[in-house]
């Protein structure tokens, strides 16, 4: 069918001279050559035979590929062209458009990214000509090295079916992808994973399910036995591994208990048998959002907490030491995220930022002038500078690309009403974001260009919800989304980028 | 506004301030800080510090919530963890703001000449 076909004519080519997340360019009057992406040559592994001379094949690898390399080609005009005053390594994407304008860069239907593209060659021809004959436009070439070649294809959202009817609060996912070999059977990126329930109001006894899926959520499966007591919400959910065989799944609980301190509890048998463990002893305390609990591996587990409490577990959520004991801010503090093991942020209520560059020792960083007051609800951290943030008020994002020192306001199309409810990124330019409107109601958004525009995938009117808790992002092809019960069972959504 | 810093802590003076008669304390950024001032539109830069008891006890039902609010602060009860760590200041800070409605019933009943 022709409409399944990408014509040249459809590709747009984009530039940011000055990175990920800052002014997209439009180059209209480009052509770019083959892209060429090199996956690395393989090498097959040998060992003799009890034959002379003979071989056999053991093994086979692949060796490390180089970098992706096309040519950019444009007329040389009276005036300069963006690609001649490029100096850095800078993000180039091509846009298929089949329908819209081309220069509004959301309208890709499936997109290329040439992830930090070095100019290593420029060539200038035609300049000048002895003859009618050779008599021609000047044209000029660039050629080009990528680092990487994103491939970003057009994604359909579908709502997947779950038995729990009350809201969902979080969701994770526990395994990469991997190729059939001694490890086992082949796996799609985002096979297992959970989703936490929330919990039957004013129900005295009905506790939290914690579901499962092994079938990358076509079929959840509810837990044999709930991590928290009746009432009590799990408000963070993490897995990481704890050994080869044995993946481990964190908890922390969302709702306060007067009689207790903040609670965890963890379960390395798929939610048949939980550990539950109190951290800290400040009674009452407890994690108020998805992004409560943030681990990088088994040693380097951070929780935050009601009260301005940011603890850390290095033994996979067995025991906690408090980091901050509200006395860098008393605020509820409601997400926490890393960039390694030194760089995190911590964000909550009435704008309270904290930062650390050692992995330990936190210091407020002062936030958006215009959104004092405001609660924060995520945070999304990139790097050492490059961080997200999302408030609770007006749907307002912020970034920053120096470490706190400035903020930038990033308008999306619910600017101005609702909340941000979370944003996450898989690198520096693909990222996904969700923001409940006014009534609540949820859209779910992605970006990638590192955040300059954010395209909406889901909608209250394409996907009817009653807002929107969670998301997970497995890679730039797919992203799962949690949210409240809407129509008798907690919403899950998952995006994927449409193959076939 | 007038503020009395306690610390300064990075970007922020950690101070204490009145708003009526309540004590307040929060952290404020260094930039809007000069000296003990700090400009009545630049307060809302502050990141308030500790619980608000008025809100905390009008949950629980109390009636005299602003006033023990008040006691508690004046007595160095901030935080749920000064609760646990110092009950002998909660106290104290509760006896003196009951001890006001005690004051203000003895002088009703002295004025209506029942005693």
């Amino acid at each position: 069918m022709a409409d399944t076909v990408v014509l040249a004519g459809e590709g747009a080519i984009w530039v940011q001279p000055d990175g990920p997340n800052t002014e997209l360019m439009y180059l209209g009057c480009h052509e770019l050559g083959d892209i060429e992406e090199p996956l690395g040559d393989v090498r097959l592994l040998y060992c003799s035979t009890e034959d002379p001379n003979r071989y056999e094949v053991i093994d086979s690898l692949q060796e490390t590929p180089g970098g992706v390399t096309t040519s950019m080609l444009t007329d040389v005009r009276k005036v300069g062209d963006t690609m001649e005053i490029v100096r850095c390594p800078v993000p180039l994407y091509v846009n298929v458009v089949s329908c819209g304008k081309k220069n509004v860069f959301d309208n890709w239907d499936r997109s290329f990214g040439l992830q930090k593209s070095w100019i290593t060659r420029r060539v200038l021809s035609r300049l000048t000509s002895k003859d009618p004959e050779t008599q021609d436009k000047a044209a000029q070439t660039f050629d080009i090295t990528a680092e990487t070649l994103q491939r970003v294809f057009e994604f359909n959202v579908s709502q997947l079916a779950i038995a729990e009817t009350e809201d969902l609060l979080d969701i994770t996912f526990c395994n990469s992808e991997r190729c059939v070999g001694s490890c086992g059977d082949a796996l799609a990126a985002c096979s297992h994973g959970y989703v936490s329930g929330g919990v039957l109001a004013g129900s005295p006894i009905n506790q939290a399910d914690l579901w499962e899926t092994e079938t990358g959520g076509l079929s959840w499966a509810i837990g044999a036995n709930k991590p928290f007591g009746a009432g009590e919400v799990v408000a963070s959910l993490v897995c990481f591994e704890k050994d080869k065989n044995t993946t481990r799944v964190l908890a922390a609980r969302g709702t306060t208990d007067a009689g207790n301190p903040m609670e965890v509890a963890y379960t390395d048998d798929d939610g048949l048998a939980w550990t539950n463990v109190n951290v800290g002893s400040v009674n009452g305390q407890y994690a108020t959002g998805p992004k409560s609990l943030f681990v990088l591996d088994f040693f380097n587990i951070w929780l935050c907490t009601t009260g301005g409490y940011i603890y850390k577990s290095e033994d996979g959520g067995a025991t906690w030491t408090a980091q901050t004991s509200g006395d860098k801010t008393s605020q509820d503090l409601n997400a926490v995220e890393f960039f390694g093991s030194k760089y995190g942020y911590a964000v909550g209520d009435s704008n309270a930022i904290l930062k650390t560059e050692t992995g330990d020792v936190w210091s407020l960083v002062v936030g958006p002038t215009l959104q004092a007051g405001v609660d924060i609800n995520t945070v999304a951290v990139l790097s050492r500078f490059r961080v997200w943030i999302g408030y609770n008020a007006a749907g307002r994002m912020y970034y920053t690309h120096n470490g706190g020192t400035a903020w930038f306001d990033r308008s999306h199309t619910g600017s101005g009403s609702g909340a941000v409810k979370e944003i996450s990124f898989y690198d520096e330019y693909f990222g996904a974001m969700l923001w409940n409107n006014a009534a609540g109601a949820g859209t779910f958004m992605v970006t990638i260009n590192g955040g300059t525009t954010w395209k909406s995938l889901a909608t209250p009117i394409t996907h009817p919800n009653a807002g929107l808790n969670a998301l997970y992002i497995c890679n730039p092809l797919k992203i799962f989304v949690a949210g409240d019960a809407y129509g008798g069972t907690g919403v899950i959504l998952r995006a994927v980028g449409l193959v076939g | 506004m007038n503020i009395s810093i306690i610390r300064r802590d990075n970007d922020f003076v950690f101070a204490e301030w009145h708003e009526d008669d309540m004590p307040v304390r929060g952290h404020i950024p260094l930039n809007v800080v000069n000296g003990d001032e700090v400009l009545d539109a630049a307060m809302s830069l502050a990141i308030p510090y500790g619980i608000d008891w008025t809100f905390y006890l009008e949950g629980a039902g109390c009636h005299i919530s602003e006033r023990v609010a008040m006691c508690l602060r004046k007595a160095n009860v901030w935080t749920l963890q000064d609760v646990i760590r110092n009950p002998a200041a909660v106290d104290g800070a509760l006896k003196q703001a009951y001890s006001l409605d005690f004051q203000v019933i003895m002088k009703l009943a002295k004025d209506s000449g029942g005693i």
